[in-house]
């Protein structure tokens, strides 16, 4: 019993005591109240924009890139479309035959000596003999050229060497010469020219030069890729090609591809 | 207890932050307020941008629906545009010799000098044979085509030779400089 009292008075003691303490506590933080309020909101501030507002600030950051990139997407479409609106199709093709007939979409072979004729009667020179370098008339070992430099859409051109050998004046072989450039028929560049000046002025030529051909295009890219834009070169060589009456060639005879019986005769 | 808070208001005075706790308690409250703004602020921007960006999804696909339909339009379209960029290519990746024939022919043609072959090629290189009755107009024509030293490069002389009937055949290279 006497310990039960004892304990309690020692337990009011101890209350008193901690109720003590409490109190000095309080009343010795009580001048730096305002010190610590603003030391813990610093530090929760501090904390709150680490762990919650920088990665918020990090996606507002984010969403407003994917906006702008969203925008610029909407912006080329736009305008991919608005230029594909302004398309008058017959028209389109028209260009495009007229520019096919310069730079076909296939090697041609019948075509090539065609136009090559052409090019001899206009000019007025006597072809001696022509010849492909070996192999190049094979689509597989045509040499292709560089990589035209469309975004998805890279397409190439191949090339035909062609020797050929002819006489002429000087008017005539310079006649021949200057309308191979003239997209006025099939492109031809001579790559070189070797020249022979005869007694009677007449010139005996050597020229090898490239033709060229290039296949269409069969894929159409992604739908969210820009047109390319026709630079004024470009606009200019197409005006002249639609202008300029472009050698079409002979329509060819269709050949029967039947076997026949005897390998000497057509 | 009297000693303890005497000592307590002693250390007050000494404590260097109390100097400072007005600034302090501005600063806090400022950052808090900032903080606050902050946070308004980056939810409604956060609102803002994705609805821009659900109007602008909206609007790419009626677009891409769109294109999808002018397809044949857009094949017509590039494969113009690749043949046309292909011709200018070949166009201007090639120099018209033509047109150094024509300034051979202007270089070459002075008196007592007869070109009896030339060979020209996309490089420019350039050889010419030329035959003469008279040395003198040979040498003529050597002084006269040095003064042609700005446009033309590597001028070489490649041999003269003289047959039994006193004809002069001589033989000079040279390359077109590229302007």
């Amino acid at each position: 019993m006497i310990k039960q009292v004892y304990i309690h008075f020692h337990w009011i003691s101890l209350s008193k005591k901690a109720d003590m303490n409490t109190k000095l506590l309080l009343r010795m933080i009580d001048p730096y109240k305002k010190l610590i309020f603003s030391l813990i909101s610093v530090v929760v501030v501090l904390y709150l924009t680490v762990n919650f507002l920088m990665p918020k600030l990090n996606d507002i950051f984010e969403i407003q890139k994917q906006n702008k990139s969203e925008s610029e997407l909407v912006k080329t479409l736009g305008d991919k479309l608005s230029i594909l609106k302004g398309i008058n199709k017959e028209d389109t093709k028209l260009q495009l035959e007229k520019i096919s007939l310069i730079l076909p979409d296939e090697k041609n072979i019948p075509y090539l000596f065609t136009t090559l004729d052409f090019l001899a009667e206009k000019t007025g020179i006597n072809f001696e003999s022509i010849d492909f370098k070996s192999g190049s008339i094979l689509k597989a070992e045509a040499p292709i050229s560089r990589k035209v430099p469309v975004r998805g859409r890279a397409e190439t051109y191949r090339m035909i060497e062609i020797t050929a050998n002819f006489k002429g004046t000087e008017e005539q072989t310079n006649d021949f010469l200057t309308n191979m450039y003239a997209l006025k028929s099939r492109v031809f560049l001579p790559k070189r020219v070797n020249i022979k000046i005869k007694e009677d002025n007449i010139r005996s030529v050597n020229v090898l030069f490239e033709t060229y051909y290039s296949p269409l295009i069969n894929t159409l890219g992604d739908v969210g890729s820009a047109l390319p834009k026709f630079s004024p070169s470009l606009n200019n060589i197409l005006s002249q090609a639609v202008q300029e009456e472009i050698y079409e060639g002979e329509q060819g005879v269709a050949v029967s591809t039947a076997p026949k019986s005897n390998l000497f005769t057509y | 207890m009297k000693s303890i808070n005497l000592l307590l208001y002693k250390k007050k005075s000494n404590f260097v932050l109390l100097k400072y706790e007005k600034p302090i308690f501005y600063i806090s409250v400022s950052l808090l307020s900032l903080f606050i703004i902050v946070s308004v602020f980056s939810i409604v921007a956060g609102i803002i941008f994705m609805n821009e960006i659900n109007i602008k999804k909206t609007t790419e696909r009626e677009l891409r629906n769109s294109i999808q339909s002018s397809h044949v339009e857009e094949g017509l379209y590039l494969a113009l545009f690749n043949k046309t960029s292909e011709v200018s290519k070949i166009l201007s990746t090639n120099p018209k010799l033509e047109e150094k024939l024509n300034e051979i022919y202007k270089l070459t043609g002075v008196g007592g000098i007869k070109v009896s072959s030339l060979n020209v090629d996309r490089d420019l290189h350039t050889h010419i044979t030329m035959v003469s009755d008279s040395a003198q107009s040979l040498d003529n024509f050597i002084s006269a085509f040095e003064q042609e030293q700005n446009h033309l490069s590597n001028i070489r002389v490649s041999g003269i030779s003289r047959d039994k009937t006193g004809l002069y055949t001589f033989s000079l290279d040279f390359s077109f400089k590229k302007s």
